[in-house]
């Protein structure tokens, strides 16, 4: 693909975008809960969209799709397995999350722990988690567009000018109008990884394999059994599969529609776009693995598969590519900086207004995009490490959720703990290579948080006005959802 | 939580065990498009389907909505 080429789809890609923000800057109000949740007032397919381009990221058409062809059907189980949970997830924590954010005007997930446990540490405590589990997750992100446009220039676009197009274009789609901008953007950014997939799919049968696909794989039987190991299953899907309550980024988005119909729609339009786009990126891996065996590298296969292409449709499923990573960079730098605002900031300088809280929000946003950038820019062997155990880290929040919605007997201490405790054991256990009795860290890390989260709460007192918190939150989901 | 809710997370538990055991024991073997690859596909689009079912008992308040 020429470079000029590129460069021109990137153009009217940005400029796409670009129009968007500023269409959606012209609505923008003032306040924390306008900038960062777009006053709770969005329709539901904007909602189901930019909850779909923020949780799949360029991870699916790359990385998945690498998985796919290097190990086969056991791929498919570990997405579908994360999109099931995460539809079984939102039916129970999206009216609890809408509700507490529209009682308590909260902007942020750990706002609510803070608010739940009267305890601005435990809040404080889970954001921290979150930036730092978060930034290397997004620093990949970066890393992979650089990547993208170097090999499909053919080294015309440099590594490093490829992240600083991505970190640019993120920046300017986040910091415009905030959600706004977000969700209008990855709604579009949405749209355009379905429809560049589907283009994908209808060449790839017509053209690559004119006896069908499933005759093709008679030949590769080996694909569709099942070869993974169980404990290579659990340890790979047991963060995921928490994904939509322990990412604050996904949760966020639970406090943004206008109306119970709309979450709705939320739900379900994701849970239509995951199921899709999961199917039809499993099938690549298997198209490339039938197609083009033998890679050394599993992560070039969709390189190669796009090299077997016209240029133009290589283009538009590399753009999709682009637009699935910025659209998860940009909803986690947005995210992020709010959090870092209400929920650290304000710990330590409770006083301050409301404008300077957002000042120092917007501020933050340009710093986490360099921070990202630099980060990414290293290239450190320690940025993998770092970006896989991100969700097995975030999982340490786990039991802190569930206590917060559940358990009454849950306390501040206890949750504080836990997340401590959990994030270490995880951490040592990735930076060291440990895998005690064949289980993935994340499998003893939720052991290690559950116990002690259970073992601190019932050695201490729970927060005075729990039973408030459960009658308000109980009695406004009964008069909103009607259950 | 409610009744519906209770039904939701025993049929969650549900789903949890046969997606796991049916795939890794009487499918493992199975090298067709009629083995893990429909199995992964029909049972996670239950989930969606029940999905759909539990949540049509949401009433709605109705709510102004400034982007959509």
């Amino acid at each position: 693909m020429s470079p000029p080429m590129i460069i021109a789809g990137i153009v009217v890609w940005f400029t796409a975008g670009s129009l968007l923000s500023w269409h959606a800057r012209k609505n923008l109000g003032e306040g924390m809960i306008e900038y960062f949740l777009a006053d709770r007032k969005v329709g539901g397919f904007i909602s189901a969209m930019t909850y779909s381009a923020t949780t799949y990221s360029a991870f699916m058409m790359v990385g998945l799709v690498g998985l796919t062809y290097s190990s086969g059907i056991g791929s498919l189980g570990f997405e579908m397995t994360y999109l099931a949970a995460t539809v079984i997830l939102m039916v129970i924590f999206a009216p609890r999350y809408w509700a507490a954010g529209r009682i308590f005007r909260l902007v942020t997930p750990s706002e609510l722990l803070a608010r739940r446990y009267r305890s601005p540490m435990a809040g404080a405590v889970s954001a921290v988690l979150c930036l730092v589990m978060l930034v290397p997750y997004a620093s990949v992100q970066l890393m992979g567009i650089g990547y993208l446009l170097e090999v499909l220039s053919g080294g015309a676009i440099p590594f490093t000018v490829g992240m600083l197009i991505a970190a640019g274009v993120s920046f300017v789609f986040s910091w415009w109008a905030g959600l706004r901008s977000v969700a209008l953007t990855d709604a579009l950014q949405a749209v355009v990884m379905l429809v560049a997939s589907l283009l994908l799919l209808g060449f790839i049968t017509l053209a690559l394999f004119p006896g069908g696909l499933p005759e093709a794989l008679g030949s590769r039987q080996d694909l569709l059994k099942v070869s993974w190991t169980f404990p290579m299953f659990l340890g790979l899907t047991l963060p995921w599969a928490f994904f939509a309550v322990t990412n604050p980024q996904v949760v966020q988005r639970l406090y943004i529609p206008s109306s119970v119909k709309n979450l709705r729609k939320m739900i379900l339009g994701f849970s239509a776009f995951g199921f899709v786009y999961t199917v039809l990126c499993v099938v690549f891996g298997l198209a490339a693995a039938v197609k083009i065996p033998g890679l050394e590298k599993a992560d070039n296969a969709m390189a190669m598969l796009l090299s077997s292409v016209p240029s133009p449709l290589a283009l538009v499923v590399s753009l999709s590519i682009t637009a699935a990573a910025v659209s998860t960079m940009n909803s986690i730098i947005l995210t992020l900086s709010s959090m870092f605002g209400r929920d650290v900031v304000r710990t330590f300088l409770p006083d301050i207004s409301e404008r300077t809280e957002l000042g120092i929000c917007r501020l933050l946003i340009p710093v986490i995009t360099v921070v990202c950038f630099f980060f990414a820019r290293m290239q450190l062997g320690l940025i993998a490490v770092l970006s896989s155990m991100a969700s097995g880290g975030l999982l340490m929040q786990l039991p802190t959720i569930l206590g917060a919605f559940f358990w009454k007997k849950a306390t501040a201490a206890g949750a504080v703990s836990s997340m401590i405790a959990g994030g270490l054991a995880v951490s040592f256990m990735y930076v060291q290579g440990l895998k005690p009795l064949g289980h993935w860290p994340p499998v003893w890390g939720i052991l290690v948080s559950g116990t002690v989260f259970i073992a601190v709460s019932l050695a201490t007192r729970p927060p005075i006005d729990t039973e408030d918190f459960f009658s308000s939150l109980e009695g406004y989901i009964r008069d909103s959802f009607g259950s | 939580m409610t009744q519906r809710e209770k039904t939701w997370v025993l049929f969650s538990t549900l789903y949890g065990i046969v997606n796991v055991v049916v795939p890794f024991t009487l499918l493992r073997n199975v090298g067709t498009l009629a083995g893990a690859f429909l199995f992964w596909n029909l049972i996670t689009a239950a989930v969606v389907l029940a999905g759909v079912w539990i949540t049509s008992g949401w009433k709605d308040r109705g709510g102004e909505e400034t982007l959509r």
